[in-house]
């Protein structure tokens, strides 16, 4: 609130401005940002169903790269156009858990212009802990394989 | 003229509090201290203007984000995106609960089907077996459900 005091005629330059309000004002906005905040953001990660559903996925002729994880951790990977297998690689499992690095790494060298699969399908075993398949999506997507699909037991 | 006359009244409180404080900020008579003291708001509202904008930034908009369980601990994922709470599935110690209640295979069919193939989050905690979690990926083949959504939060490339 701003107030100007006369003297001799002459008005007053100082102004008084009285805080309170304002401060008032800005607890409550804090108060309600705080409590409305989103403090543990949750994010999804897409994928279809590979098996068990009505419609069949989009060009099964396209090159797709087929992850099959065995109960001893032991991931096999291969790289099909078709029901054609072009490519085949076996990762064992390094301390019971699957080794990631070598996942990477295969996939990666099949990850070839030339050679560039369209889709990636998942056939996880009984298990195999929910983090380790999440784990295998982001590998796949990190390698530019975007149309993920995931096989019910 | 009657608000003139609060309007002098108020400049005179106030003058009358600034004096106050400033002989209490300098030192007491006889050694004693005032209880009065100043405090500066101004470096106050400085700080709360920046929390303001901080969390206004950090909003971005976004006042509802998908509801997670207490007891479950996510998976992490670097290449996630943003989720929509539609239908919600559940994979909880008791096992499948939708629609808050617990849910056999038949009744998680029948619920899929009624919420008419909107996008579906699977919330599940990131120890549970791929076993406990294919029925509901199989449920939701079988109620025409083509893709579906697994609830993650945001961690770092492997």
């Amino acid at each position: 609130m701003g107030m100007t005091t006369e003297r001799h005629g002459k008005k007053d330059l100082n102004v008084e401005l009285n805080l309170l309000p304002v401060f008032d004002i800005l607890s409550v906005c804090i108060c309600f940002l705080l409590m409305s905040v989103v403090w543990v953001e949750v994010r999804t990660l897409e994928t279809k169903q590979t098996f068990g559903s009505e419609k069949a996925l989009p060009d099964m002729n396209a090159k797709a790269v087929w992850i099959e994880i065995s109960p001893s951790n032991k991931v096999s990977i291969s790289l099909k156009k078709g029901d054609q297998v072009v490519q085949k690689k076996e990762v064992i499992a390094s301390k019971g858990q699957i080794n990631f690095s070598e996942i990477k790494k295969t996939l990666l060298s099949m990850n070839k212009p030339a050679v560039q699969p369209s889709s990636g399908q998942i056939l996880p075993a009984a298990n195999t802990s929910y983090q380790d398949v999440m784990s295998l999506f982001d590998l796949l997507k990190t390698n530019g394989i975007q149309n993920l699909g995931l096989s019910p037991i | 003229m009657k608000a003139r006359s609060l309007m002098a009244s108020a400049a005179s409180n106030s003058v009358l509090q600034t004096s106050l404080i400033r002989k209490a900020q300098s030192t007491g008579k006889s050694g004693k201290r005032s209880l009065l003291f100043a405090m500066n708001l101004t470096t106050l509202i400085d700080a709360f203007c920046i929390l303001v904008i901080f969390l206004l930034s950090n909003m971005q908009g976004r006042l509802d984000n998908l509801e997670l369980d207490k007891n479950l601990v996510l998976p992490a994922a670097s290449q996630s995106s943003d989720g929509q709470s539609e239908v919600i599935v559940k994979l909880t110690k008791n096992g499948i609960e939708a629609d808050n209640k617990k849910m056999t295979m038949p009744e998680l069919i029948k619920w899929l089907r009624q919420m008419g193939q909107k996008s579906l989050v699977i919330q599940a905690d990131k120890n549970s077996p791929y076993s406990e979690l294919s029925p509901i990926i199989r449920a939701a083949g079988i109620s025409g459900y083509e893709s579906y959504l697994f609830a993650v939060i945001p961690g770092k490339e492997i």
